[in-house]
């Protein structure tokens, strides 16, 4: 057994044995299993430091002569914030499109900072982004930097999207849009759209499309949750600083408990208030962000996301659980049964809430903690705070566990 | 006496008082930063006398830990028991001692951590039937931790609702 200083160091500077034994250990999808390769490639490299405005420019200059776009104005650059895990920034393109028509709109960057708190893959988002186009609202996917050959990191461009992702007037919310209180008025409009977008996602043919970076798992088999699962075991063991036992107590249990899948549906992976952008005025949803965890595989892993109790809040008199702020959480199932035609096992429902708190356990306690010590990210101090997140999701999770143990 | 707590208010006054107003309005990004930089320096402001204490009930949390698991008789054989064995012999060494540094209390307890994974992780791949008692152990013990650590972290904000019948300093007495 190596010490834990030993273990640990490993994590900052990983050796090509590591990254194998980790590859060998966690077999993932293709996609996944190439970009958790990179980051770890690259871990013991620069730290983050900040990009100007006009070195971005130029990264967007340099994309737009590679595609061929020429005669255009770029104005109006300006800093997003809001996103945790990518650098965002917002301009305005007057440019001439390939069928010869003037064109003037508002795009986003949306790119990768040198390691964030969660690794995921431009690629799959730029054609998920592609293909629901007409099926959700989504922003509309113009160009692609899957390896960071006009970018300093992966990148895309898509149109930018109005709307809010809370109500202007709250004061939940204030992270990343979790606990949102959108209140009585907007809840009735948003929720039946909320529930809707999901039965639309669940339901997409995805063999109508053709996908580089997704990979389906095979129906009667645990492969998918397994992917799943080794995905979560994979970022615990290549990110954290320190052990802390209740993950593998959760580890063993997941290996033992695999659910076979019934259905191959898409899953978006973040299904929350906070990742789509309404009207406030019309209470219309105008765009579903953040496809960035979206995979092939059991509808489940969203139920249980979506229902998580972090993400929604209870009503006033503490009576009612609204879901992601929108539906009382014993209607949701119901709705959204009804909505999609799709059956809810609550039993693989538990397995998938054990397995998102450990999720998230890896992420905000291993990741976030290993990202901002090597200083890699934009926002080393948020990542820093979300530590504040373990505890919480820690005892959610011994909740879970007990009595199954 | 130190003055860490004096400074801290200090970098703060400074940040807002003459950082802050200097910074362009449409960097939100910049302003974002600032914001939240100057948060988490108020909340280690609050914290900063009570880590030395923290790092010790955390120790001791790991050595309880370990010693239950010592003490349910598990085979030798099983790997990282050693290791167990020796990490809650020192840092039960470091705990008696009142003089212990807090570099060396933390090391301690990430090392006694690493065993106990270890063997938990160890209990399962060799399927010990022990394996269920020692998940039960880690939950027990897991829970007033993590009780702990979610006051600790309650000035953050990230919980939906805060315990109203303890308090931090309880932990300490």
């Amino acid at each position: 057994m190596l010490s834990a200083s030993d273990r640990f160091a490993l994590g900052a500077t990983p050796t090509p044995a590591f990254i194998e034994e980790m590859r060998r250990r966690f077999p993932v999808e293709p996609e996944v299993d190439a970009i958790l390769v990179r980051k770890m490639q690259r871990r013991s490299g620069p730290p983050y430091t900040r990009l100007s405005m006009e070195a971005l420019r130029a990264c967007i200059e340099r994309m737009l002569s590679a595609h061929d776009v020429r005669d255009y104005t770029l104005s109006d650059l300006r800093w997003f914030t809001g996103g945790v895990s990518k650098i965002q920034l917002g301009f305005t393109l007057e440019w001439t499109d390939h069928a010869g028509e003037r064109r003037k709109e508002r795009m986003v960057v949306r790119m990768d900072p040198n390691e964030g708190s969660n690794t995921t893959s431009r690629l799959r988002e730029f054609e998920l982004l592609a293909a629901f186009g007409g099926t959700v609202p989504v922003p509309r996917p113009f160009w692609l930097d899957s390896n960071g050959d006009w970018f300093p990191e992966p990148a895309l461009i898509y149109e930018f999207a109005e709307g809010v992702t809370k109500p202007t007037a709250t004061t939940t919310g204030q992270v990343s849009g979790l606990g949102t209180n959108f209140g009585p008025e907007l809840r009735e409009k948003l929720a039946p759209q909320f529930i809707e977008h999901l039965a639309r996602i669940h339901n997409f043919d995805y063999r109508a499309h053709r996908f580089e970076s997704l990979s389906a798992p095979p129906i009667g088999t645990t492969q998918s949750a397994e992917w799943q699962m080794n995905r979560a075991l994979r970022i615990w063991e290549e990110d954290r600083c320190e052990d802390l036992p209740l993950m593998d107590v959760a580890a063993a249990w997941l290996r033992r408990n695999l659910p076979p899948l019934d259905t191959v549906s898409l899953v978006h992976g973040d299904y929350r208030s906070g990742n789509f952008l309404f009207d406030e005025r019309t209470g219309q949803i105008n765009a579903w962000l953040d496809w960035e965890r979206a995979h092939l595989g059991d509808r489940h892993r969203d139920l249980a996301w979506t229902t998580h109790p972090g993400f929604g809040h209870y009503s006033e008199d503490g009576k009612t659980y609204y879901v992601c702020g929108l539906i009382p959480l014993d209607e949701f199932y119901d709705r959204y049964t009804a909505a999609s035609g799709l059956s809810v096992d609550h039993e693989r429902l538990e397995y998938y809430r054990i397995m998102n708190c450990f999720q998230i356990i890896a992420s905000v306690a291993a990741t976030a903690t290993r990202v901002a010590s090597l200083g890699k990210s934009h926002q080393d101090v948020l990542l820093t705070r979300v530590k504040g997140m373990e505890p919480i999701t820690a005892l959610e999770l011994i909740r879970h566990l007990k009595g199954k143990i | 006496m130190d003055q860490t707590e004096v400074g801290l208010k200090s970098v703060t006054k400074s940040l807002l008082d003459t950082v802050a107003p200097s910074i362009d309005p449409s960097d939100h990004l910049a302003k974002e930063q600032l914001r939240l930089a100057v948060g988490y320096i108020d909340f280690v402001r609050q914290r900063l006398h009570l880590i030395h204490a923290r790092e010790r009930l955390e120790l001791d949390h790991y050595v309880g830990l370990g010693g239950a698991l010592l003490a349910m008789d598990l085979p030798a054989k099983l790997d990282a028991m050693p290791e167990l064995r020796t990490s809650v012999t020192m840092a039960t060494a470091l705990l008696a001692n009142p003089a212990t540094l807090t570099g060396d209390i933390r090391a301690a307890a990430v090392e006694v951590a690493r065993a106990v994974a270890c063997v938990v992780e160890n209990a399962h791949a060799q399927g010990l039937e022990q394996a269920g008692r020692i998940d039960a152990a880690v939950l027990a013990a897991s829970e007033t931790k993590l009780e702990f650590e979610r006051l600790w972290y309650q000035p953050i904000g990230f919980d939906p609702s805060p315990p109203k019948d303890r308090r931090l300093e309880d932990y300490f007495t």
